[in-house]
């Protein structure tokens, strides 16, 4: 019974209309300006481990990184950096600002950077973040490719020797406040890189118990925890008195409540006991329609996209004009009315508009739905084989299943061939499509790590057929990532970023369909409200080093 | 009665140890069918570096060649799961590497609270009516219990959740707060969700909400028993003596009446779980119901196993405890 039941409830979650007017919300929760904020399930506390928005949410709070992302144009501004600097791309430069120390008292010096660097780049203590460090000299001896297949004492079971290297030999201090860093290659977004959570310094009484400092960090940035924070109950964060940076918080604290997989904070925010809250699809519009409401909201895109991608090693997808066929078959406009046209934009490039680099409209016509147009190019890449499906590959989450079942219906209506849904358990679908076993398009997300027109190209597309998730490789995109990468500027970098979007245009292993957006709503005892454009979290979120309190 | 409870353990160990064993195939078989959840470690969209996939597989015991053959019962890292437990370690968590007995600590004494709340409804409320119904059989307050009761249990829990939690919930907190305050008990308790600050309050109408699972079969069960004692000649005899209609419902036909209500909160208890699997979810309470549901959905293998080995136990705990209270209930029976 449980599980039908939960899956009904589920269905009915988001079938309930919500009720009740929003006449007078007002903020009741805690003390004087405390505001009320949902978080999700928080993996970590200490810069590294986390790699999750909710995580993530917190600990840019209270960690100041190098960098802190601009929240009008999303670019890097130096934070704990005075200067970052590099000739050559390669070898960067980063001087720290003197006298900056954690919440402990202890300094916030060019160790504080290497401790944290090492621990995570350290294969043993297996950390999300460990790929961040991927480009930096030293990382391969930390993270060693596996021992000869002879020497191995059972042949599936891969072995490897044990790591002796604790440090990363590219990151060296010069001074006490200076940070030299060696990569393998030039990347010339590395500063961009440096604002994210990977890069953050860790004080040396957090590695001495990492338990206790899970449970309550020692940062060094606007706000602390003076209790300890819990996954399932949440926490309370205070405004540091003591904070040295320039811009100090508006408000006393903040309160995390946290809803967990499946949980809604929208009753809560109706009742005044959470500030910030994005309504499921079904309650989305009733709050526009409430007059009140509708003047508090916040609504602007969110950098993760949607996409179709093709399975390059499957012989039926070699074409490239049957997967432009498949691309223009696809009426997005159609497909976004079915599925909530306030949750996504269409989309028509790899790099969506609020990613520097991005907003190249690169994949123009071939994105844009014309059915007869899309019925000739399959004709001309030899028709579709008789009697044949379509099989679209995702992962089993409802609204997957709701929205690509949308997909396949514009694509069989304007190339009129039949289509089949293929869903699949989520760890399922991951290996699968890792191992590349798929014979038909599949779902393939994407959502940024830093702002960067990089970050939607390489990690995705990058590391050569046997690799990527498409089995795509093209000589002339990779000669241009690593061109980029050495470029002189960013933006020269930007632009050549840009270039290989094209070529990847051009063969199209994948197809954009849409680009994602924010609808948040506040409370109104809150004042600038300010959602940050690169990183916010899904389910309501606001820059908390901006937020006011007004009532 | 010593030997009884002995065996009667002994017996218990023999279903825990097969249930163990049970669930530890069954989630062997779903890392052999559905892929290997170490995958999910690294989030999802990434293609993780082979050496660090190793190290997360050697860190969860995943590592086991048995786990990439269909059908194999993987004994060792059975054996090996067994020995952890019986030193008291239940392990870690795959994704954030929590402390599974950590975890339970939390989430026990929630389900404990909730259950509480609802098992004092259910028998409060059965009791009442079934006892009115009782004395008035046949007539209209009779037919009226047993038509509301079920009426009540044939609509499904997850309908009366929403209901509250997404109609009634929001304006009656509001009401609530307008005339005592929002810290007031009244400003908290028909909140629509948990929360941790206040862990009683919250948790009310939740505990309410599950207890109306299996209200009509307990309010029935209460007036059959009831309806045997009342035309029983022991209460005949009562009533001759000219006992008070009071003492004489409550002294001799409710105690009397007790065996098969016992025997319904043990097996309701079983039912209630899943009862709390979406009272939890839907109201947010980090509780055990809760937890095993996610852990299924997230291939945590080893949360699932403990979790439902927990459940098991209590189970298998709450029905010696039934068994036990026959004796005590009626004198008549007695354990060999």
């Amino acid at each position: 019974m449980t599980v039908a039941a939960v899956a009904a409830a589920g269905l009915t979650v988001s079938a309930a209309a919500c009720a009740g007017d929003e006449g007078d919300v007002d903020g009741e929760g805690g003390g004087d300006a405390v505001i009320n904020m949902q978080i999700g399930e928080v993996r970590s506390l200490i810069p590294g481990g986390s790699g999750e928005s909710e995580g993530y949410r917190i600990i840019k709070n209270v960690y100041d990184g190098l960098v802190y992302y601009d929240i009008d144009s999303g670019e890097p501004q130096n934070l704990v950096a005075e200067e970052i600097t590099s000739s050559d791309n390669q070898t960067w430069t980063i001087k720290i600002k003197d006298g900056l120390t954690f919440h402990n008292g202890e300094p916030v010096n060019a160790d504080a950077f290497i401790r944290s660097w090492d621990r995570t780049a350290y294969a043993p203590n297996v950390l999300p973040l460990n790929y961040f460090f991927g480009t930096f000299e030293g990382y391969a001896e930390m993270n060693p490719d596996p021992l000869p297949e002879d020497q191995w004492a059972d042949p599936e079971v891969p072995e490897y020797a044990p790591v002796e290297v604790t440090h990363l030999s590219g990151v060296t201090a010069i001074d006490d406040l200076t940070l030299e860093v060696k990569l393998t290659a030039p990347f010339i977004g590395f500063p961009t890189m440096l604002g994210y959570e990977a890069f953050y310094p860790v004080a040396e009484e957090c590695l001495a118990d990492v338990e206790a400092c899970e449970r309550k960090p020692i940062g060094n940035g606007p706000f602390m925890f003076e209790e300890e924070y819990d996954i399932q109950n949440g926490g309370s964060m205070v405004t540091w008195a003591d904070y040295p940076g320039e811009k100090k918080p508006q408000i006393d604290g903040v309160d995390w409540h946290v809803y967990l997989e499946g949980n809604d904070c929208w009753a809560d925010f109706q009742t005044g006991d959470i500030d910030i809250c994005s309504p499921s699809a079904a309650d989305y519009e009733s709050a526009m329609n409430n007059e009140e409401l509708n003047e508090r909201v916040i609504q602007q895109p969110d950098p993760s996209i949607l996409m179709l991608a093709f399975p390059l090693y499957d012989e039926q997808y070699q074409d490239v004009r049957l997967r432009r066929a498949i691309s223009m078959a696809i009426d997005r406009e159609g497909v976004r009315n079915v599925v909530g046209p306030e949750r996504f934009t269409p989309l028509d490039e790899w790099v969506p508009e609020s990613i520097l680099g991005g907003g190249t409209n690169s994949c123009g016509q071939y994105c844009t739905h014309d059915p007869e147009a899309a019925q000739a190019l399959l004709a001309e890449a030899g028709g579709w084989p008789e009697g044949e499906r379509l099989r679209i590959w995702v992962n089993d989450s409802a609204d997957n299943l709701d929205i690509f079942r949308a997909i396949g219906d514009s694509i069989s209506e304007s190339l009129g061939i039949e289509y089949e849904l293929v869903p699949m358990e989520w760890t399922e679908f991951l290996t699968a499509r890792e191992n590349h076993q798929l014979d038909g398009p599949f779902r393939s997300g994407w959502g940024p790590d830093y702002n960067l027109n990089e970050n939607y190209l390489e990690p995705i597309y990058g590391g050569g057929a046997a690799t990527n998730d498409q089995g795509w490789e093209n000589a002339e995109y990779d000669a241009k990532i690593a061109e980029a990468g050495a470029a002189a500027s960013l933006d020269e970098a930007v632009a050549l970023y840009a270039e290989a979007e094209m070529i990847l245009a051009e063969d199209m292993p994948s197809v954009p369909v849409f680009g994602q957006n924010y609808n948040f709503f506040y409370t109104d005892r809150l004042d600038n409200v300010q959602v940050h454009p690169i990183y916010a979290g899904p389910r309501g979120d606001c820059e908390l080093r901006d937020v006011v309190i007004t009532e | 009665m010593g030997r009884y409870v002995i065996r009667r353990l002994l017996q218990a160990l023999l279903t825990l140890g097969i249930v163990l064993f049970l669930l530890h195939y069954l989630m062997a078989l779903s890392v052999q069918v559905r892929g290997n959840p170490a995958l999910l470690f690294f989030g999802g969209d990434r293609t993780p570096d082979p050496a660090m996939l190793a190290q997360v597989e050697r860190l969860y015991g995943l590592d086991n060649p048995c786990y990439e053959r269909t059908g194999d019962p993987c004994l060792a890292p059975f054996v090996d799961r067994l020995q952890n437990f019986v030193r008291g370690d239940l392990g870690t968590t795959l994704n954030g590497n929590r402390d599974v007995a950590e975890l339970l600590s939390i989430y026990i004494p929630n389900t404990l609270r909730l259950f509480a709340f609802s098992v004092i409804t259910l028998v409060a409320v059965s009791m009442v009516l079934g006892t009115w119904a009782a004395r008035h059989r046949g007539r209209f307050i009779d037919h009226t219990v047993r038509g509301t009761t079920i009426l009540a249990d044939s609509i499904p829990v997850f309908l009366i959740l929403l209901t509250y939690v997404y109609i009634v919930a929001v304006p009656l907190t509001r009401w609530a707060r307008d005339i005592w305050g929002t810290e007031s008990f009244m400003g908290q308790v028909f909140r629509p969700s948990y929360n941790p600050d206040y862990p009683w309050t919250t948790i009310i109408v939740p505990g309410i909400i599950v207890g109306t699972v299996g209200l009509a079969t307990m309010t029935r069960l209460i007036r059959a028993a009831q309806l045997e004692n009342l035309g029983s000649d022991f209460v005949r005899t009562a009533k001759a003596k000219g006992l008070k209609p009071l003492r004489i419902t409550v002294v001799h036909v409710i105690r009397n009446s007790m065996i098969p209500i016992i025997t319904g909160i043990g097996f309701l208890f079983a039912f209630m779980l899943s009862g709390a699997v979406l009272t939890e979810g839907v109201m947010g309470i980090p509780g055990m119901g809760r937890m095993i549901f996610q852990a299924v959905q997230r291939q945590e293998g080893n949360l699932v196993i403990v979790g439902l080995t927990v459940s098991a136990f209590v189970v298998v705990v709450v029905s010696l405890v039934v068994d036990l209270l026959y004796a005590a209930l009626d004198p008549r029976i007695r354990y060999e």
